[in-house]
């Protein structure tokens, strides 16, 4: 009884520690490229899914196609602490501005996670500051290495690019979706 | 078939000088703040019919009659693996293929000499046939060639990985100059922000970039990046911000866009005319004598600009309702 109470603390806790993230639009009609789960080849998504069928494909985001200066919003609390802006917002693929993110903001949340919101449309990204979810944070675009109006969201375990992880929960991601409604594969716009 | 026209006729800039021209630019952004405005016009692209391919025209150098072109097949999800490099004489319609998946490319003045970067972020020399010379570096993007051909900048990405994201912000990164000469490479910033070399001094002791380095207003260290153009010397590594050094207009997001790459210079490159992208339209860049930047406005909407006359006018590119629209505009 002592071990299962002891359980039911720790996964108590650890729900509480854990940022969980609403859908960073207002609606979701489509999502056209996921984090891909399978570098080596095509891209393969959280629930094995073969998304797209040429090789070579390393996408480490989510991204969803919306019209230009569609609104972006905070999937969760937490500080605004990165911001670029002025690169300039024609879709192309030779551009490295923002290392290839484009226009961007970054959020980092209560468990240290962060959120990244790329592409963005020049001139929308809002300043530097502590954010509520829900709250705007820009607008979708079409900057740095991008062909085509879409949000580029990524989630980061830190600050480091180097700790991405999939939002998405499935036999090809980890178990615990970080949505706060993974909705199959629609997530909700609701804040935790 | 969609024709995005851009042409270069890539010139160096001579070298900035003045400790006032901080000063001299501030004061010119506020005077201009007035008159900036961030137009909302469509990127110029000419529709020839064939929606399945893209045709972007990177490079066209007068002198030689040469321009250097990417072929965009298929959806925008696969443009990210790049395009077909070809290049053309003026007057002709044949082709000459120089290499696949190719993001960007610079041409030399003379038209001889090609520097690529492809879609696994490597960066390779060919010849105008097509013939790949060598492999410059491990990692790296947007190349240009030095005036002289002895250089080739680049923004340097990591060594080891693969995606450009986390490439651009694993060290090493920044600005590099490879020297053909004596085969050495220089990296000459080692900021995550500079992301794109524009041009060489005339004497080759200066590179020309775009930066998106923390603005001076940040919050507990906090990056709040704009775009603006940089200058390093290439003997100190000393580097300078010449753009949007006003820093109450920039926090109220009154900004001068980076000067692009294939930016059309003057024959005595005291004017250098840059679309970098259809929102932010046509804008101008004066220098004085001594190369120092003294003014940078807008001057139209639309993009594509080229030379009509060289020196006293160019045609630009406006779509409207669907068309586009050339016309000329006068910029003594």
């Amino acid at each position: 009884m002592l071990l299962t109470f002891f359980f039911v603390s720790v996964q108590s806790s650890f729900a509480q520690s854990v940022v969980r993230y609403r859908l960073p639009l207002s609606s979701l009609s489509t999502i056209n490229a996921w984090y891909d789960h399978d570098s080596s080849s095509a891209e393969r998504r959280y629930d094995g899914y073969t998304a797209w069928d040429y090789p070579k494909n390393i996408h480490s985001g989510t991204d969803f196609p919306k019209s230009s200066g569609t609104s972006i919003y905070a999937g969760a609390h937490g500080e605004l602490y990165y911001r670029i802006d002025n690169c300039p917002n024609a879709g192309s693929i030779n551009s490295t501005c923002g290392g290839g993110f484009g226009n961007q903001v970054r959020i980092k949340h209560l468990d240290n996670k962060v959120t990244v919101y790329a592409h963005m449309k020049l001139g929308t990204p809002v300043g530097l500051q502590s954010i509520l979810c829900g709250a705007k944070v820009g607008g979708v675009g079409s900057s740095g290495s991008a062909t085509g109006n879409h949000l580029h969201f990524e989630l980061w375990s830190s600050t480091s690019i180097g700790t991405r992880i999939d939002p998405f929960s499935g036999t090809y991601s980890q178990p615990t979706s970080y949505w706060v409604n993974q909705n199959s594969g629609f997530p909700s716009t609701s804040c935790q | 078939m969609l024709v995005l026209q851009n042409y270069n006729k890539m010139k160096s800039i001579k070298l900035f000088s003045s400790r006032a021209y901080g000063l001299i630019l501030s004061a010119l952004t506020i005077i201009l703040s007035t008159s900036i405005v961030f137009a909302n016009a469509p990127q110029s692209i000419t529709d020839s019919g064939n929606s399945s391919q893209t045709i972007i025209e990177l490079d066209h150098k007068a002198t030689s009659g040469k321009t250097l072109l990417i072929e965009l097949a298929g959806s925008e999800d696969e443009h990210f693996h790049g395009g077909e490099l070809v290049i053309k004489s003026d007057g002709e319609e044949d082709r000459t293929l120089i290499a696949r998946n190719i993001m960007s490319a610079d041409l030399s003045d003379d038209g001889l000499l090609i520097a690529a970067w492809n879609s696994d972020n490597q960066i390779k020399l060919f010849n105008s046939t097509g013939k790949e010379m060598r492999r410059i570096g491990v990692h790296g993007a947007s190349p240009i060639i030095s005036p002289n051909k002895n250089y080739i900048a680049y923004n340097k990405l990591a060594n080891t990985g693969s995606d450009l994201h986390e490439l651009s912000e694993t060290s090493p990164h920044g600005i590099a100059v490879y020297n053909l000469v004596t085969d050495k490479e220089d990296i000459v910033t080692t900021s995550s922000d500079d992301f794109q070399p524009v041009a060489f001094s005339d004497d080759m002791t200066k590179l020309y970039f775009n930066s998106t380095r923390p603005y001076p207003t940040t919050k507990n260290g906090y990056s709040n990046g704009v775009a603006s153009l940089w200058m390093v010397d290439l003997t100190t590594k000393k580097v300078t911000r010449l753009t949007n050094t006003n820093e109450e207009l920039v926090m109220r997001g009154v900004m001068v866009p980076t000067l692009d790459v294939r930016a059309l210079w003057s024959s005595d490159n005291k004017t250098a005319i840059s679309s970098t992208d259809s929102e932010s339209g046509i804008w101008r860049f004066d220098f004085n004598d001594k190369g120092m930047l003294v003014n940078a406005r807008k001057i139209a909407s639309g993009t594509s600009p080229r030379w009509s006359n060289l020196d006293n006018k160019i045609k630009i590119s406006t779509e409207i309702d669907g068309q586009v629209i050339s016309q000329e505009l006068s910029v003594q």
